[in-house]
Parts: structure tokens; C-alpha cells; sequence
């Protein structure tokens, strides 16, 4: 009704603005005007009819004064007094015509609603039909001119006849097509033509095969419209749900993104108690477990990924103990200057690239990125366990490089790395290090990783000396309930290999340890339960490295030193060997998809003396910051530097005798309960 | 009673066997439809039908990355899918919670309806034409068109032919034993209702009533249709019409 009322004032308004423009023509002279003010409308529907042209006839004077109806349907025209019939024309309608008399000074409303013409809807319609037939005709004429091309080729055709044939052939194939499926076969064709549906978690159920009715009545098969399966079957891995993996978060949303930046923050605190009791509260030989009975953070980390279009970049900037003990198994600072691991040690992943729209994706990326080598992520809040076994703690948790990430399928990734080293932020020598990963989930239960590295030369001072080395796992989802209710509701398994050797320099990976055997063998297997809908879970495994030569034992940080220093107390010398082994369990509390609580009995064992003891790994006189001397000389008894690295000459120059040196106290096994908290957004 | 039992018979077995007759379609000729036949034929027959398409998940940043994407995709079908206050909720205790059951409701695959048509169809364009109804804009080329209507609109504009791009490679037309046929061009139109995302088929893929049925698959964004059409019921005028 208000449009009604506003449209009328509208046409009102621009009567009177005729009215107006009419009376300042000079040709007027003393003529007073009136008009029409009128609209056009489709009859059946009522609604306004625009760019109808309308015609008011003069019926005395035999003239015409026309106006077009405008987008709401109205039209305005100003008429000298008299007598007229207003015609509205509109194409596919009937005209409607009506008779008003023009009084001076006044307006006469009219309504011209068009009714709708079937006779040029039949017109219409024949025409299709016609056009159709003659497309027909067309194509028949054409199939059968290519028929005849087609046999009356007999000998030798060029490649380009050869196309022509197979294109030909195609036609005459879709011209008679086979035999019309039955109607039991073409239930079968609607079920076989569905993907499997493979839902991601506890949501999409199996899509129902839709019945194809033997004799479709077309009423009843409209009424029950086809479900769909709910699977994007384009995006890399977005066929399935795989926050079950070991080694990838959990998370199901992300708190906060934008279109440029999503922002990622992590926090990792936990309080550790090593039964050897070590005084110095020092524990050895992991990545991941550094103090005793003590509350320390882990990890801290803010960052995130920046993405406009197709440009990508990451940043996750890291402080806690991270920033510290993960440089310090880096001896690649050792080369050179400008103190690479200051640069870097506060830094966990910086990247940037570009995706290019190949296949799956293509993406080209620069910097330093996490390596997966070993399965566990570097990122304790991602994996099963909190302290993975030797395989994956002593193995790269970054490489600093190129890689290409390459998705030629949906199930398949392949990445090429070109990176300066083995978890190296330099290169060693002159050897950059290649490799890669193929990453393959063709089910949501199922998921197979294979890294592969050499031609790398990663060790100071060993510049002939090259390391090659496979790691390999798989993860399988044995059990899923899909949350539907609180019993056991997941079980699942990932099994890692590893095996690599050193080679070149006089050193071998074959041959015997007396030899200067340098080879890794490794192994590792965890199993792990969840219940109650995922709110908890439980992880039992282990593992077991055997490492001659010790390149990949992690060098304890007895008396501060690290892989540049080395250590005469904890040797890594070709042939040397270290077994160990080791097995945890594991209690997650997740009661939301953004914290664990955790805690964690573990056990390891080394066949020599490696992991502290009561009497701690720091010798006295070490202060804040320091060392007792060189971290690579032997330290004496009372706190003073030895300034020698040899025993024998540490002996003298320490007062005398074996007991004036001193000596960490080595154990060859350690148990730890842990506990914590982790915090991902 | 039995006076009045009788005629309410009668009006039930009458109202029965209309409800029963055949459609429109079939029992009339084009000529004679009446607007609303028109219309009926554009929201309900054999080439022109509601379906229930599935919005996939919402991938957090994580699983976006592991297949190698930053970002949430944007464009047709990923913008404006999810409902408004569907996205993660964080209460302050941090030590209680659902556990695997605390996720958003778009982190879980949702339903969407959408609405299929033939738009090449002769009965189409004809019922179209009765009824007035001049949207989607016909796309240049002849062949198959499909249309695919109330796609969730996004904040964003473009021309149609740049928005249809990316849909271009994830359709298709299946049958069985015939290699699947890819659209030639697909155009996406903003409409009252959302937006319609056209796709032309090349006529060459020659689709008969031999075939039995044919399949539409498409990925709009995170829209995944999964559609078949009986070819049968698809005849007007004694003739395959798509």
C-alpha cells in the first residue's frame, strides 16, 4: 500500500514537471494542458510492466503523442484537452487500449493491464521445436557424411586422418550407444557410481544407495530427493578426518582466522621427576625432557600463517626450553661466523612461498620448516606420547631449505627437499642435503610416510664424509566408534623403521665397528586407546636404536657441551657403539579439543653408561652461563678447569691420580614420571 | 450416515485418482499449460528438482596446510555457507569439557538445499517462457545446461564467468561404460535466492535414453552434489529432452 501511495506521488510529481515543461513552449500559446497519468501491468500476475510503449490518439485531431512505461510500469504524458484512445504495446502481449477524456488542468489515472499472448507462446514454442528438429537433422547429416570419410579410408592415414577417424568413431559410438541397462542394472549403476564414503569423524554417515525404480513414475521418484555423500573429493586429505594421527593436532576448529592471517599459539609446561634423582636436576638424552623436579616451560610459542591469494608465508616464533636445547644439538654454527644459532633459536618454523593451482597444488616454499623425519611432530601438544622414543627424538625436527610440495591426487603428496643439512641451520661442508617425503592416505584409517635423506655431508670436521638415511612409518586406525558413546571409542597404531649409515672419510656403514663402523638401525611402535568420545586416551609403546658410531646419540650436556664442543666424557667416535631402548605410558585428559592434560611413566635403557645419575652431569665450579673450562676438556675434582682434553694429562694436571679428576655420574638406565599441560590454539 | 459416507467416498477415491493422473507434462500439450503448470514444472518434474547437497566441514588452519592450502578457501561455495554463530565456542573452565564431542557446528558436514534444472530442456525454456521467468541469463554455446540454484551467497562480486572458473574441473556427466563428460563453461549469477551456478555441457556428449541414467556430480567450494537423473521420465513430445 505505501509503494502504491509513494509510486502515485512519484507520478504525480512528474505530471506536474510535464505540466510545467509544457507550459513554457512558446507553440503552447493560451492552450491550458492536461494529461494522463496511467501504469502498465501484466493482467494475470498485476505486476508493473516496463518499456511498454504506450500511444494516446488524438481521436479529433487524428494525431499521436507517445511515452515508454517505465521500470515500475508507469508513464506520463501531457495532452491538450480532448478526446483520446492510450494504446500499451509490449512484445508476447495483447495490446490493451482504453478511452479517456483530458480536461484542462486535470489528470487522468489509467490502468492498462496487458494480458499475456498464447498465440505467440505457440509461435514461440513451434519455433523451438523446429530449430531442435533442425539440429537434429544437422547432427544426423553430419555423423553419416563422417561415417562414409570413415570407411572409405583404406591405407596409411596421417595423424590428422587418424584423429579425424577416432573422432568419428566417438560420434558414431554415442549415435548407438549399447544395449539399454535393465532395471536391476540400473539399480546396480546407482549404487557403483556412488564414491565410497569415507566421512570425515563422527558426522557423515554412509549415504544410503538411492533405489532407481524399475519403471519410474515420475511423481513418486521426485518425492525422495538422492542424499549426498559428504566428501570433497578435490582438497588434499579433506576426504577424511585425520586429527586422529600421531604427530598432527587435534584440533577440529580454528579459534580465529582472517583472510590474511591465522594466528597459532601454543604452550607447553610440565613438571618431570627422574628417579636417578640427579642433583644438577639435569636429565640427558632426549629432546624433550630437560629438567627434574622442576616446573618448566617447554614451550612457548606464538606465530602463525599469513595467506593472501596464493601468497603463504608461516611464522611460529618459540621461547621456553626449546629455544635453548634444540640449537645445541646443532654443531653446523660451528662453519663459519655471524652466529647462526643466536639468529635462529627463537624461531620453530619461518617460511614463506607460493601455491600455484597445479593438479591438487603445487606450493614452493623457503625457509626453515618442520621436518617430520622420526613421525612424532616437533610439537609435543600433537603426538600420542610426550617423549617420543629414539627414533624420533633423536632424528630432525627442522630443516632449513627448499622444499616443493607437490599433490598430484587427493590421497598423495610428494615433497622434494633441497636443505643446508640434517636439522642443520648451515651447511657442514660442501654437500647440501636432498631428500623428501611421500605422504599417502588413501583411507581416513590408513596413512603411510616415507622420508628420505643423503647426499648430505653433516658433520664438522668430517668434510668427505656423507650420511644417507630412510625413515618410514605407518599409522593405522584399527577401531572407530565414532563417538557413540562413552566406552573405547578409537584404537589405534603407528610403527616406525629407520635405518641409515655414514660413509666416505674412512668411515663405512657396513663394515665391522673396529673398522669405523657408522649405522643406524631403529624401531618404534606405539598403540593407543581413546574413550569416553576422545575425552581421554591412553598410549603404550616404545622403541629401540642401535647407532654406531653414535651420530645420532644426542650428546648428554656434561659440563655444558653441546655437538660443536663434543665431550670427552660421552665420545662419538666411528664404531662406538650405543643401544638403547625404551617404552612409555601415556595418559591424556582432553577436555576440550584445545588442552591436554597429560602425565607419563617412562623407562629407558642404555647399553652404556648415558642418562644422569644421583651425582648429575655438572661438574663443580660450573657457573651460570659457563663452564668448568672447555666444555670439551676433562674438569678436576675441586672446580677447576683440567685444560686438557686426554685423561692422562687431565690426571696430572689436576693433582694426580684418576680420582682428581671428575667424572659425570653416568647411568645406563632411567625412569621418569612426568606430568603437564598443553595448550593449542 | 450412510448418505454422508458415501459421497465422502466418492470425493476421497476422486481427489485419489486426480492426485494420481499424470503430470502435466504428459497430459497436456504445451500449448495449453497454464502459468501455474509452468511453474509446477520448474519446481518439481523430471528436470527440475530440490535436492539435499552436503556442505563439507570447515578444515581448520592445520588440516588446511597438510594439504598443502593457507587459509579458509574463499569464493562460491565456501563463503556465507556457514550459519551465522555456528563457529567454536570456548568456556573459561579449562578443566571440563566434551572432549572429542567439543567442536562447532561447521566443523561438521551440514545440509543445504539446492535446486537442479535442465535449463536446456525444450519443457524448460518452455515453462520458462510461460512462466515469465527470465533468470539464470542463457549461456553463449550449445550443449547441456544444467543450473544449480540457492547457492548460499558470500560477500563478494565478480564477473560470472571468473567465478564459474574454478567449478569448471569439478563437475561432470557419468554413465556407465562412456567416458565422463566435462563442462565447457560454467558462469556464476547472483540471484535473489542466493547465487546459480551454470554449467554447459558440450553437445557432443550425445546423451541418449539408452543410457538409463545419467549422473550430475559437482564440487561448489565445500557444496558437494551427488545427483542422478532417470532419463526416462525425461521424454516430451516422445523425444529425449535435456
Amino acid at each position: 500500500m505505501n509503494s502504491y501511495r509513494i509510486m502515485r506521488a512519484m507520478r504525480q510529481c512528474a505530471f506536474a514537471a510535464c505540466i510545467l515543461a509544457a507550459l513554457s513552449l512558446p507553440a503552447v500559446g493560451q492552450i491550458s494542458f492536461g494529461g494522463v497519468n496511467g501504469v502498465a501491468r501484466d493482467s494475470a500476475s498485476g505486476k508493473p510492466l516496463a518499456d511498454a510503449q504506450i500511444i494516446a490518439h488524438d481521436m479529433r485531431k487524428n494525431s499521436e503523442s507517445t511515452a515508454v512505461s517505465g521500470s515500475n510500469g508507469a508513464f506520463v504524458i501531457a495532452l491538450a484537452p480532448g478526446w483520446y484512445e492510450v494504446t500499451a504495446t509490449k512484445n508476447g502481449y495483447v495490446k490493451a487500449t482504453a478511452r479517456i477524456r483530458v480536461v484542462p488542468g486535470k489528470t487522468a489515472e489509467l490502468e492498462l493491464p496487458l494480458a499475456f499472448n498464447h498465440a505467440a507462446l505457440e509461435s514461440a514454442m513451434v519455433q523451438e521445436l523446429d530449430a531442435m528438429k533442425a539440429r537434429v537433422d544437422q547432427l544426423e547429416i553430419e555423423l553419416k557424411s563422417k561415417k562414409a570419410q570413415e570407411s572409405a579410408k583404406s591405407s596409411a592415414p596421417t595423424e590428422s586422418e587418424v584423429l579425424l577417424a577416432s573422432v568419428a568413431k566417438d560420434s558414431i559410438q554415442m549415435q548407438v550407444p549399447s544395449a539399454p541397462p535393465k532395471p536391476d542394472d540400473r539399480e546396480l549403476l546407482a549404487t557403483s557410481t556412488r564414491p565410497a564414503t569415507a566421512g570425515p569423524g563422527p558426522a557423515p554417515q554412509p549415504a544410503p544407495a538411492p533405489a532407481a525404480p524399475p519403471a519410474p513414475a515420475v511423481p513418486e521418484a521426485l518425492t525422495a530427493p538422492d542424499p549426498a555423500p559428504a566428501v570433497d573429493n578435490f582438497t588434499p586429505f579433506a576426504f577424511g578426518d585425520f586429527t586422529w594421527l600421531n604427530g598432527t593436532p587435534r584440533n577440529k576448529d580454528t579459534v580465529l582466522d582472517t583472510k590474511f592471517f591465522t594466528p597459532e599459539i601454543r604452550f607447553d609446561t610440565h613438571y618431570m621427576e627422574d628417579f636417578n634423582q640427579p642433583h644438577d636436576h639435569t636429565i640427558v638424552g632426549a629432546t624433550e625432557s630437560f629438567r627434574s623436579g622442576e616446573v618448566q616451560l617447554e614451550q612457548i610459542s606464538v606465530g602463525g600463517d599469513f595467506h593472501w591469494q596464493n601468497v603463504r608465508g608461516r611464522v611460529l616464533y618459540m621461547n621456553g626450553l626449546f629455544a635453548t636445547t634444540t640449537p645445541r644439538n646443532d654443531a653446523s654454527g660451528g662453519i663459519g661466523q655471524w652466529d647462526l644459532r643466536g639468529a635462529y633459536k627463537y624461531v620453530s618454523e619461518a617460511w614463506g612461498g607460493y601455491h600455484f593451482n597445479v593438479n591438487h597444488g603445487l606450493n614452493v616454499d623457503a625457509g626453515i620448516f618442520v621436518s617430520y623425519i622420526g613421525l612424532f611432530s616437533y610439537y609435543n601438544f600433537d603426538n600420542w606420547t610426550y617423549q617420543p622414543s629414539y627414533v624420533s627424538s633423536n632424528t630432525p625436527w627442522f630443516f632449513n631449505g627448499v622444499r616443493v610440495q607437490w599433490f598430484p591426487t587427493n590421497h598423495l603428496k610428494i615433497e622434494p627437499w633441497f636443505v643446508n643439512g640434517w636439522q642443520s641451520y648451515a651447511k657442514y661442508n660442501g654437500h647440501p642435503g636432498l631428500g623428501g617425503q611421500l605422504l599417502w592416505e588413501p583411507k581416513e584409517w590408513f596413512k603411510l610416510v616415507a622420508n628420505q635423506y643423503g647426499f648430505g655431508q653433516d658433520n664438522l670436521g668430517l668434510p668427505a664424509t656423507e650420511r644417507i638415511h630412510t625413515d618410514d612409518s605407518i599409522e593405522l586406525r584399527l577401531y572407530n566408534n565414532q563417538g557413540k558413546d562413552k566406552g573405547l571409542s578409537k584404537i589405534a597404531m603407528s610403527l616406525t623403521g629407520d635405518a641409515g649409515v655414514q660413509y666416505g672419510g674412512g668411515l663405512c656403514g657396513t663394515c665391522a665397528p673396529s673398522q669405523g663402523k657408522e649405522s643406524f638401525v631403529g624401531w618404534m611402535l606405539y598403540n593407543r586407546y581413546w574413550f569416553n568420545k576422545d575425552k581421554y586416551a591412553v598410549t603404550f609403546g616404545g622403541g629401540e636404536m642401535s647407532n654406531y658410531g653414535r651420530y645420532l646419540t644426542l650428546l648428554p650436556p656434561i659440563n655444558g657441551a653441546d655437538a660443536v664442543t663434543g665431550s670427552p666424557y660421552f665420545t662419538e667416535l666411528p664404531g662406538q657403539k650405543a643401544h638403547m631402548w625404551d617404552s612409555t605410558i601415556t595418559f591424556h585428559y582432553m577436555p576440550k579439543q584445545y588442552i591436554t592434560w597429560w602425565a607419563e611413566v617412562g623407562y629407558r635403557h642404555s647399553d652404556v653408561p648415558y642418562f644422569a645419575g644421583r651425582g648429575g652431569v655438572t661438574p663443580p665450579g660450573f657457573g651460570l652461563g659457563g663452564t668448568n673450562g672447555a666444555p670439551g676438556q676433562f674438569a678436576c675434582a675441586t672446580g677447576a678447569p683440567s685444560g686438557a682434553t686426554d685423561l692422562a694429562t687431565a690426571e696430572v694436571n689436576c693433582g694426580g691420580g684418576r680420582s682428581s679428576v671428575w667424572f659425570p655420574d653416568l647411568r645406563r638406565s632411567e625412569a621418569k614420571l612426568s606430568v603437564g599441560v598443553m595448550v593449542k590454539f | 450416515m450412510r448418505k454422508l459416507l458415501l459421497p465422502l467416498l466418492c470425493s476421497i477415491v476422486s481427489a485419489a485418482l486426480l492426485s494420481a493422473a499424470d503430470p502435466v507434462w504428459q497430459s497436456k500439450p504445451a500449448a495449453q499449460w497454464t502459468e501455474d503448470d509452468a511453474r509446477q514444472l520448474l519446481a518439481k518434474s523430471p528436470w527440475s528438482r530440490e535436492i539435499r547437497a552436503v556442505v563439507t566441514r570447515r578444515l581448520t588452519e592445520d588440516e588446511l596446510r597438510e594439504g598443502g592450502n593457507m587459509g579458509q578457501p574463499r569464493g562460491v561455495g565456501n563463503e556465507g555457507v556457514d550459519p551465522k554463530g555456528s563457529g567454536p565456542k570456548v568456556s573459561p573452565n579449562i578443566f571440563t569439557g566434551a572432549g572429542g564431542d567439543d567442536r562447532s557446528l561447521r566443523s561438521l558436514p551440514q545440509g543445504v538445499t539446492l535446486r537442479l534444472r535442465w535449463e536446456s530442456a525444450l519443457p524448460v525454456r518452455l515453462a520458462e517462457l510461460k512462466a515469465h521467468e527470465v533468470d539464470p541469463p542463457t549461456l553463449a554455446g550449445e550443449g547441456y545446461r544444467i543450473a544449480v540454484y540457492g547457492i548460499p551467497a558470500g560477500d563478494f562480486r565478480d564477473d560470472p564467468k571468473k567465478l564459474g572458473e574454478p567449478l569448471k574441473g569439478l563437475a561432470a556427466l557419468k554413465r556407465e561404460g562412456k567416458k565422463d563428460v566435462k563442462p565447457i563453461s560454467v558462469e556464476v549469477f547472483h540471484s535473489e535466492d542466493g547465487m546459480v551456478a551454470v554449467y554447459l555441457f558440450p553437445p557432443s556428449a550425445e546423451i541418449t535414453k539408452k543410457d538409463g541414467q545419467i549422473q550430475f556430480e559437482a564440487q561448489i567450494g565445500r557444496i558437494v552434489i551427488f545427483q542422478n537423473f532417470v532419463l526416462d521420465p525425461m521424454e516430451f513430445m516422445g523425444k529425449l529432452e535435456l
